[in-house]
């Protein structure tokens, strides 16, 4: 078998291809030209809002610290939700940029390893608000019953730490199961956190931008 | 190389002008999804979906330059994320996505390169399309984005690979070939 036999298959493909082409004439009635336009709303939409209630709310807290200055815990729960509500507003203002300036007209392997490592990253970035996650929301509830008027932690430090324990549960059920998957001489375990979680996710990820990069530089895969 | 359809986003109905120049380079779409899937249902899907992108992408395209090469790096994008995309879905490891049968194809000419198809990683399988298609070297290398160097040092290696795999997997299908040539 010859790479040029299999070009005689190819020529049945495209005599079987050119008898099949009412579905291609159906997809591109006006009609449904009309509604694709529109279909990447959502995406940009989603990650528009979410940059612009950054926008908004990042002032907000860093107006929150500023005015509280005087009180250190006030101060220091503005100051951690300002660089949260920042970091969440950057990530935002990036994946937007980068998912409109993909070009799927560019060339393939650009494109690919652009789609991959955008993959790759999102990815890497779940762990991180998993574990800040558990714990954001208590700086951020602090900060917003201080603008009603209630400092809890002054009038009643109690609430704080139940708060603190609430947030603690999740992260050590995430800890206890990180921890019991990653125990020596049970390899099966941490196999099964990664394909239930993002593991697998990364190590495919990470694949495909090696298989484009050894493809780009003409290596045999 | 310059398309088939004069176009000039400027003016007139943009929608038609898109119909024209897919009318006159349908075939693009169709040989690419049928690269990337493995039965004829596949295929009509991800057929969808690469006019759907096409037309999505089309404010991009430069007139001045070629619409099938632009078109080619489209449909390939699409169809390389779609296989990514379903293979990852079904848990399959890349890059081959032959763990459960393919659908038997009627023709069995076409069957034999759907098999050959599926034994290559995306890309490779991006540059076995093209060269089937008779682009030229310098065509594969711009849709793809390497030197014509790669491209050819590429399908050297390709030509080996099916020389090797598709023999030893011949009397598997010998029967069904003979018939038909």
């Amino acid at each position: 078998m010859e790479l040029d036999d299999l070009k005689a298959n190819w020529k049945s493909l495209e005599r079987e291809l050119a008898t099949h082409n009412s579905l291609l004439r159906r997809s591109m009635t006006t009609q449904r030209l009309r509604r694709v336009k529109f279909a990447l709303w959502p995406l940009v939409i989603g990650q528009g809002f979410q940059l612009l209630v950054g926008l908004i709310l990042t002032p907000l807290f860093a107006s929150f610290w500023v005015a509280h200055r005087d009180v250190p815990h006030l101060m220091l729960c503005g100051i951690v939700i300002q660089a949260y509500s920042t970091l969440l507003m950057i990530l935002a203002a990036r994946e937007l940029h980068l998912v409109l300036t993909i070009d799927p007209g560019g060339p393939v392997i650009a494109i690919q390893r652009r789609i991959e490592s955008l993959r790759a990253w999102q990815i890497r970035l779940g762990p991180f608000f998993a574990v800040t996650g558990c714990f954001i929301w208590i700086p951020l509830m602090l900060v917003i019953f201080a603008s009603l008027g209630a400092d809890v932690w002054t009038k009643n430090p109690t609430v704080v730490y139940w708060l603190f324990a609430s947030g603690l549960v999740p992260f050590a059920i995430l800890l206890a199961l990180w921890l019991w998957s990653r125990r020596p001489g049970k390899p099966d375990r941490a196999q099964w956190l990664d394909s239930n979680t993002v593991g697998t996710s990364v190590r495919r990820a990470r694949e495909s931008l090696e298989e484009i990069a050894a493809f780009e530089r003409g290596e045999e895969q | 190389m310059m398309h088939d359809v004069a176009i000039n986003p400027s003016t007139g109905d943009l929608r038609q002008r898109f119909s024209a120049l897919l009318e006159a380079h349908r075939g693009i779409v169709g040989k690419v999804a049928f690269a990337y899937t493995r039965s004829a249902h596949d295929r009509d899907d991800l057929m969808q979906e690469i006019a759907t992108e096409l037309w999505r992408s089309f404010h991009r395209y430069d007139v001045s330059r070629s619409f099938p090469t632009w078109a080619y790096r489209v449909a390939l994008n699409v169809a390389i994320s779609h296989l990514r995309r379903t293979t990852r879905r079904s848990a399959e490891p890349l890059p081959s996505d032959m763990t459960s049968p393919t659908p038997p194809e009627p023709d069995p000419r076409i069957g034999e390169l759907r098999r050959a198809m599926e034994a290559f990683p995306p890309l490779d399988r991006a540059l076995l399309m093209l060269y089937l298609d008779e682009q030229s070297y310098a065509e594969i290398a711009e849709v793809l984005g390497i030197t014509e160097t790669n491209v050819a040092t590429k399908i050297g290696r390709l030509k080996q690979t099916i020389r090797r795999d598709m023999t030893a997997a011949r009397p598997d299908t010998s029967g069904a070939h003979h018939g038909t040539r």
